[in-house]
């Protein structure tokens, strides 16, 4: 079947987005901050009407028009608003791809007659499109190349035979060539497509790159050129909207049920399991509400999930009653199938749903596990990590007597390289009954701890005839001692 | 010393049958009269029992104590499905032992601005890896976190500490939650801030070496657990020490017998 492709040019593309939300009364231009000056971006036929152009500085554009007004560009939000016209366009064929910054290809191969032909779909179209309130130039041919080349220069249709008869008296400029090559180019006498068509192959190859020939070849057909669609990007939201408002928790709930039904089987086939889920309730009063799931381990269990989200709902104010209910996994990852097991699976679990409904309470983040680290240096020798994403560490490595509590160092009298006899230490004093040591540990002088400024430390465990048993130390380098841990 | 007796046969109490022999004596008075008072063993008496709790001195306590001969095991494991308290400086080791013998992770629930224990210094107790360390805010955070963790039933043991008094209302809330998830906890409480509502609280003190029954105790430290509140039983205390190489508690001997 031929090949036919619409070519999509929206020439003010970022003006009109912006006045579409906003729209003015008055000479309008988007400026953006380049070369070192607010340049004019984007800008509406009036503007254009007052001699303006793109990439004129705003200073200079004011002189040639007091009235103009204003507004800072957004590019990111201008191809975030292409994306949606390409998943718009894809109610004409189901291959859409995005043409740089302000146009579309739609490979409309097989799919025109649905709209009663070329002619009608391409009016459809721009109808549409002006009902919106964008401007858009359109060109349909056998080739990306040739739908660009009418779309940008001379709108219309290319039937199959007529592509060089249509394109040909376009300037060089419509086979996408650069500017330096056009310019060159027209240094020698050759303004259209049909006088390079003309020139011998081989003289352009020899004098230019290839590039010239192949953006000709690719106008003309001779070489294929992929258009390349948008991925489709899995959107794990679902909703319901319900035809009275409801406010009980068991309404609600139950209208939870259905939705995390729904998205857990989508997640199922797309073997994912979600992290983050936010289930928003959209009120009579047009007020949301919304519910935040953060969840300790992946997962697509809707009977878990539901009970996990008990909590949050039970908080949410219905007020008039909520008619609507979004539930979306906004966090997704992957999760392939699972071998049951019937006991330790559970227990994995259960410990998981522990750790998210705790985590819904305090924050994820605060949940923690220990897990060990290369140091010799006592408080360095373990970190704590987010335990909704590490697995517990099995082996520890053993090392010397440690206390079970440590604190930062906190001074006390004596002096001399033995423990004190007596001390004083938190407001209590304290005789010494047997001291063991010394256990010397060095600073790490790689590391930058400001804590072992005081250099050397030699370690002691002392027993009170209190009761307390201390870890204490002396740095001989620089006089002191410190308590810094209860064995308890 | 008093016995509310509610019963019109005081006659026989004096003439009879004695036998459960209760010693009188007052702490200052040392000289015990030997045989002051007696309950007839076949006859059912009611007691005003606070009267008696009122009138006793820290000797008739330890009277009590060496009478009544508590096994430890009976209450060490802690009973399973209760929410107990430890208190005093060892009150960290007590813990420390209680998760290392606790099976499936521990929950360990603190304040944010309590250093957590050294994994380190607990890895000969209990292996560093089974805890999973929850930081709240205040302590009411920490006292929900804990209701839920027990609650769960997903951890062998809830380990608590908390900085502040605690009310017979949230004694009895994490009591129940312990009942519904079928969980230990164990609460690390300051000297005195306990409710009532606990099965068992614990004070734990360090022995020092001269204290110590075994002089030659240099392989492992000495501490005197003493049961200061048992719901079910009576109370007791025992020097204790650890023992790495069984990995268990081993009782050195019944303090003060």
């Amino acid at each position: 079947m031929q090949r036919r492709i619409v070519s999509l040019w929206f020439p003010r593309l970022a003006a009109e987005r912006s006045q579409r939300a906003n729209p003015v009364d008055a000479p309008f231009a988007l400026t953006l901050f380049d070369r070192n000056s607010e340049r004019i971006y984007d800008l509406c036929p009036r503007a254009e009407g007052f001699g303006l152009q793109r990439g004129m500085t705003l200073v200079h554009a004011r002189s040639f028009c007091p009235s103009l007004l204003t507004r800072p560009s957004d590019p990111e939000a201008d191809q975030r608003f292409l994306k949606l016209l390409a998943r718009w366009a894809t109610r004409y064929c189901p291959w859409v791809g995005l043409d740089g910054r302000d146009g579309l290809f739609l490979d409309i191969t097989g799919s025109a007659h649905l709209l009663g032909g070329e002619e009608p779909l391409l009016d459809d179209v721009r109808a549409r499109l002006t009902r919106a309130g964008l401007t858009a130039r359109l060109g349909l041919a056998g080739t990306p190349g040739a739908a660009w080349a009418l779309s940008h220069f001379a709108e219309g249709i290319a039937k199959p035979d007529e592509v060089l008869a249509r394109i040909g008296p376009l300037p060089l400029a419509a086979l996408r060539l650069s500017q330096e090559t056009c310019t060159n180019l027209e240094r020698l006498g050759i303004a259209t497509v049909s006088e390079l068509y003309n020139l011998p192959r081989a003289t352009i190859a020899r004098r230019y790159d290839q590039s010239v020939l192949r953006h000709l070849d690719q106008a003309l057909g001779a070489i294929g050129e992929q258009i390349s669609p948008l991925k489709d990007e899995q959107n794990f939201a679902v909703r319901i909207t319900l035809p009275d408002p409801i406010g009980l928790l068991d309404d609600v709930m139950a209208g939870t049920r259905r939705l995390l039904n729904h998205l857990c089987a989508r997640l199922d086939t797309a073997q994912r399991g979600a992290r983050l889920l936010k289930l928003t309730f959209r009120r009579v009063d047009q007020e949301n509400q919304s519910v935040e799931l953060r969840l300790a381990r992946p997962m697509r269990d809707a009977e878990r999930m539901l009970a996990l989200f008990e909590r949050g709902v039970s908080a949410v104010d219905a007020g008039y009653g909520i008619d609507m209910i979004r539930l979306e996994a906004v966090q997704i990852e992957e999760l392939g199938m699972r071998q049951l097991d019937r006991a330790q699976g559970r227990e994995k679990d259960s410990l998981a749903d522990l750790i998210t409904q705790l985590g819904n309470r305090v924050g994820l983040e605060n949940i923690l596990r220990f897990a060990p680290v290369d140091s010799h240096i006592p408080e360095c020798s373990f970190k704590l990590v987010p335990a909704a994403y590490s697995n517990p560490v099995r082996s520890w490595p053993s090392r010397r007597p440690r206390p079970l509590r440590l604190f930062p160092p906190e001074p006390i009298l004596g002096d001399g390289p033995q423990p004190p006899a007596r001390f004083r230490w938190r407001g209590r004093s304290l005789t010494t009954a047997e001291a063991e040591g010394p256990e010397r540990i060095t600073p790490a002088w790689w590391e930058d701890n400001d804590s072992w400024a005081h250099g050397l430390r030699d370690y002691w465990r002392v027993g009170t005839r209190q009761g307390q048993r201390l870890w204490l130390f002396h740095t001989p380098q620089n006089p002191g001692w410190f308590v810094q841990g209860e064995f308890g | 010393m008093q016995v509310g007796i509610e019963n019109e046969d005081k006659a026989q109490l004096l003439s009879g049958t004695f036998r459960n022999v209760i010693f009188e004596s007052s702490s200052r008075e040392t000289s015990a009269k030997p045989v002051f008072r007696a309950l007839p063993a076949d006859r059912k008496y009611k007691v005003g029992f606070s009267v008696v709790m009122l009138r006793l001195s820290s000797f008739h306590l330890s009277l009590i104590r060496r009478s009544m001969s508590l096994p430890f095991s009976s209450v060490y494991p802690l009973k399973r499905s209760r929410a107990h308290e430890v208190c005093g400086e060892g009150g960290l080791v007590f813990a420390a032992i209680s998760a290392g013998q606790a099976k499936g992770a521990v929950v360990w629930v603190s304040e944010h601005w309590r250093p957590t224990v050294n994994p380190e210094g607990l890895s000969p107790y209990c292996d560093p890896g089974k805890l999973l360390i929850t930081r709240a805010v205040s302590q009411l955070d920490v006292l929900a976190s804990a209701e839920t963790a027990l609650r769960s039933g997903a951890a062998g043991l809830v380990v608590v500490e908390v900085s502040g008094a605690i009310g017979l209302t949230e004694g009895r809330r994490l009591q129940l939650a312990a009942e519904a998830g079928r969980t230990t906890g164990l609460l690390i409480i300051p000297e005195g801030a306990g409710s009532n509502a606990a099965e068992t609280r614990w004070r734990c003190d360090g022995l020092s070496a001269s204290h110590s029954p075994c002089q030659n105790s240099h392989d492992s430290t000495h501490w005197r657990w003493s049961l200061i509140k048992n719901k079910i039983g009576t109370l007791s205390e025992w020097v204790v020490r650890w023992d790495a190489a069984s990995h268990r508690v081993i009782v050195v001997s019944k303090a003060g017998g």
